[in-house]
């Protein structure tokens, strides 16, 4: 009996009603209906995030009147100014930096996580608690301790002055090279909690057999590790420029002004000059960029992905 | 020599031994199989021959030289894995020439050499295709052609048979022992099948717990095995408890008994275990007389059609008996009747 | 063998990497006068009870904590329902859910702070700590969201199936079943939204203004202004309270597995 209750709920007759009510009902009413505590996030998400973010969008077009006001309206002034120099060249640091890093720690991060992947038990575990540990720091604490890293008492470069290969101690920051280091290295740990799932999902006895038929270890990870991992690594690269997009704490404090990036660019617009529509519209702008590739990223893993179709 | 050899060989994974006291000569030419349940070291040991991985002592030679301190990518093998390991990224035609292109053969020489080892392994035509879209059977022959690519001296298989169904298995086996025959390369398989084992070997080594059991043909492993172990293991076998009572005699549950003789090095009044095979116990009636015989209670009749088996329950002792319907032995569930054990069927073993 | 050596090389040198923050870090920490040295100069401990003493910092310290434990738990409280609609019901208004929840995380911080401060402004009702619980909240959805996800993932079917036969209905199988499987991945979850949250700062810089100041908010105006070993001893409980939090993770669940590693069933 329940059984036929049941194909009779589902088969309700097709009303006549317009798309959109039809869309209502369907799409949203009756998925409610059987999980009403769907409207928790929903409303959460709905109201303190896509609302936000509908109003930035709005504001983004309204007349800026002097600092922290502004009123209604609609103009492109504030989009026009996107093709300054100044913003143009900001935007192209941003850029320059977020693809290096990315690279840089990808670099890095591929070989040591397919390293950790094929430790013993214990070994593994103890190498993923230390980089949740590293992890754990937060940028301002990385950002300065690599200040004093490479700064002139007590950094790297007195090591190289007692090896021999520099005569003076310098200080490496405020510069190019300590920006984008600092944030490849803020973004190692990140990289390999992405990398990690693909890795171990790697079958031992694929290298194995390379093995077998003749391949050096080296070899064998070239030709079968790294394509296996092509989809993975990209994605990765994706997540990561996307993340160093949006780098604040690091570039601030390791980097000289000509090496500003983008969130400083609308904090600065945003708290320092007031200058709110401005402000929205970079993030406006900023936001289209990233979701573009953030979109590109879940369409790429869509293999792995864990939502059910 | 030619061939392979193993001395003292053994490997420990930190408490726990894999493999222990392993001293074995494989002549060229022969197809070996490992033989054992779950856990005894048969794929261990056929991993520290590949040299995946490196035995805590001993040594591995290959044709008199010492394999042992060589990694695996220098060693001529060719291996079948359990779940095949075929490269899911590169065709049936790369994957079978992966080695060769390794060793710079150009493209032309490649696809030549992948076109006939299709050809040898009965699956011409398929160089192009992705792995997915093959059955199982055609990965495991793909699997088979590329560990042959190199033509290497050693061929060595991990249950290479135990994901196809049972009618593909017995054409497979088939297959291999014609493929090794034809190309004269010396084989090694592991399997816990005994059957499979039985069937394509020219020499099974049974294996138990790390150790080697017992190594010798199938037929002479089957009619005299050296341990309970192997007498449980291989075919089905009655095993009793028996106590040594001088010359070739043993004594079971207070009965005298003849047997085809016992192992060196026992004292007497030693425990024994007698193995018989069901197919060698004969049922009389309770009332017949004559040497080598157990009274018994008839507990079960099993007629399967192509044989009949008699479960007896002897004092606590239990014993099967085997017949063709010709001579099936005319009881029922219930009755009462003595089991001959023959003289020349009882090996003994040491318990 | 030379590729052996190289490899060691390399994970030497990264671990060693790694742990240079760290030693740096608590050398200054170290330090016996109000100086940030490195290496210190005098030895002594008497910045780390400042942190508890020191009416600026320990209020900062007390924001974090705060903001924390109730951001991790409507992230989590928003991510379950998120994840069980999409994995039970897949029909697209819980995709759609779903994805939102994703791009909180995929967008630079920077984007969600203007624009939550933007509405807040609104209103008129910015610089309190409910700005920032409500921004960490949802900003940090992400991260449980996808645990919590993988999690139900992993759950066998046939559990389900098993259970629906022996008479449980949805609910049932839910507490019976269900929230067993995925609380190590529910803990795991909230325990990496309470670190990022501690460490995040750009979300609290815009919504905290300047009434309500977190930690890494204080410890960067600090290092710009006045200079005291206190940041060091704070960072350093940092990295210790997360030592202790994910080894204990690791001691009593399945890190490799909370984390994504694939277990084949052999």
């Amino acid at each position: 009996m329940n059984e036929l209750q049941a194909t009779s709920d589902s088969e309700e007759p097709t009303r006549a009603g317009s798309l959109p009510a039809r869309f209502l009902l369907d799409g949203i009413v009756r998925p409610l209906r059987r999980f009403p505590l769907a409207l928790f996030p929903t409303f959460m998400l709905g109201v303190f995030f896509v609302v936000p973010f509908c109003i930035m969008v709005v504001i983004s077009f309204w007349h800026r009147i002097e600092s922290k006001t502004y009123e209604p309206g609609f103009e492109f002034t504030h989009y026009e100014r996107f093709f300054s120099p100044l913003f143009t060249s900001h935007l192209w640091v941003s850029v320059q930096f977020s693809v290096l890093a990315s690279i840089f720690c990808l670099l890095v991060a591929v070989p040591f996580t397919y390293f950790i992947s094929r430790f013993r038990r214990r070994p593994q575990v103890f190498s993923l608690v230390f980089i949740l540990c590293v992890l754990s720091l937060s940028e301002v604490i990385i950002a300065y301790s690599l200040s004093v890293a490479l700064g002139r008492p007590a950094g790297i470069t007195n090591v190289l002055v007692w090896v021999g290969l520099m005569e003076q101690p310098q200080s490496l920051f405020p510069g190019y090279f300590a920006t984008l280091f600092g944030l490849s290295y803020f973004n190692i740990p990140f990289a390999v909690l992405v990398l990690y799932p693909a890795c171990t999902r790697l079958d031992r006895e694929l290298t194995e057999a390379a093995q077998t038929l003749g391949a050096t270890p080296v070899r064998s990870f070239f030709s079968i590790v790294l394509p296996l991992l092509e989809h993975t690594i990209l994605a990765a690269f994706i997540l990561l420029f996307v993340f160093t997009m949006g780098a604040y704490v690091t570039p601030t404090w390791l980097g000289r002004p000509e090496d500003t990036m983008m969130a400083q660019l609308i904090t600065d617009q945003a708290l320092q000059r007031g200058n709110f529509p401005f402000a929205a519209a970079l993030a406006f702008f900023f936001m289209t960029v990233t979701l573009v590739l953030s979109l590109t990223t879940v369409w790429l893993r869509r293999g792995d992905q864990v939502g059910r179709a | 020599m030619n061939g392979l050899e193993l001395h003292d060989i053994t490997k420990r994974f930190g408490a726990v031994t894999a493999v222990t006291d392993i001293n074995l000569t494989i002549p060229q030419g022969r197809f070996i199989s490992f033989l054992g349940p779950s856990g005894c070291g048969k794929t261990t040991l056929l991993r520290l021959i590949a040299g995946l991985e490196v035995p805590t002592t001993g040594n591995i030679l290959l044709d008199g030289e010492d394999m042992t301190p060589r990694p695996t990518h220098q060693r001529n093998i060719g291996m079948v894995f359990q779940s095949l390991a075929l490269f899911p990224h590169l065709s049936v035609g790369e994957n079978i020439t992966y080695a060769l292109k390794i060793r710079g053969m150009d493209r032309g020489a490649r696809r030549r050499k992948a076109d006939e080892l299709l050809d040898l392994v009965r699956l011409p035509g398929v160089a192009d295709r992705n792995i997915r879209q093959l059955s199982g059977g055609q990965r495991q022959r793909v699997a088979i052609a590329r560990a042959l690519a190199l033509e290497p001296k050693l061929f060595l298989l991990d249950e290479p048979l135990s994901a196809l169904d049972a009618k593909l298995r017995e054409e497979m086996q088939v297959e291999l022992r014609m493929l090794q025959e034809r190309l004269g390369i010396t084989t090694i398989i592991v399997t816990h099948d005994q059957r499979e084992a039985m069937t394509m070997s020219d020499e099974v080594v049974v294996m138990s717990t790390a150790r080697i059991q017992q190594v010798g043909p199938p037929l002479e492993i089957y009619r005299n095995p050296a341990t309970a172990f192997v007498a449980e293991f291989i075919g089905t076998s009655n095993l009793v408890a028996a106590r040594q009572a001088g010359g070739t005699r043993v004594e079971i549950a207070g009965t005298m008994f003849d047997t085809a003789g016992l192992p060196d090095g026992l004292k007497p009044d030693d425990a024994v275990v007698v193995s018989i095979r069901p197919e060698d116990v004969h049922v009389f009636p309770e009332s017949s007389q004559g040497p080598n015989r157990l009274p018994g209670q008839v507990t079960f009749v099993r007629d399967v059609g192509a044989s009949v088996e008699t479960f007896v329950d002897c004092d606590g002792l239990q014993i099967v008996a085997m017949a063709t319907p010709k001579d099936r032995p005319d009881v029922r569930k219930g009755d009462r009747v003595r089991v001959e054990l023959p003289a020349e069927s009882c090996i003994v073993v040491k318990a | 063998m030379i590729v052996r050596l190289a490899k060691g090389a390399f994970l030497t040198i990264f671990f060693g990497m790694f742990t240079v923050p760290l030693v740096i870090v608590a050398g200054i920490s170290l330090n016996e006068k109000k100086y940030m040295f490195f290496p210190p100069q005098g030895l002594s401990l008497r910045w780390y009870p400042e942190v508890f003493e020191k009416s600026s910092w320990f209020d900062a310290l007390t924001n974090s904590v705060v903001v924390a434990l109730c951001a991790g738990a409507i992230a989590v409280a928003i991510a379950l329902p998120t994840a069980y609609f999409l994995w039970r019901h897949g029909v697209i208004y819980a995709k759609a859910l779903f994805a939102i929840g994703l791009v909180p995380f995929a967008l630079p911080p920077v984007i969600t702070a203007l624009g939550m401060l933007i509405f807040w402004s609104s209103f008129g009702y910015v610089g309190r700590i409910e700005n920032i619980i409500l921004g960490h909240g949802v900003f940090l959805v992400t991260l449980p969201l996808v645990m919590i996800s993988l999690g139900l993932e992993s759950i066998d079917d046939e559990l389900l199936e098993a259970a629906r036969t022996m008479g449980a209905d949805s609910r049932r199988i839910f507490t019976s079943v269900v929230l067993p499987m995925i609380l190590p991945y529910m803990i795991a979850g909230y325990a990496f939204v309470l670190v990022l949250s501690m460490n995040e700062y750009i979300i609290a810089f815009f919504l905290g203004q300047h009434a309500t100041i977190t930690l890494p908010v204080k410890v960067l105006a600090s290092l710009r202004s006045g200079y005291t070993p206190v940041i060091a001893s704070v960072s350093v409980m940092f990295i210790l309270l997360a030592v202790v939090v994910f080894g204990l993770i690791a001691r009593f669940g399945d890190l490799p597995k909370l984390l994504g590693a694939w277990t084949p069933k052999e």
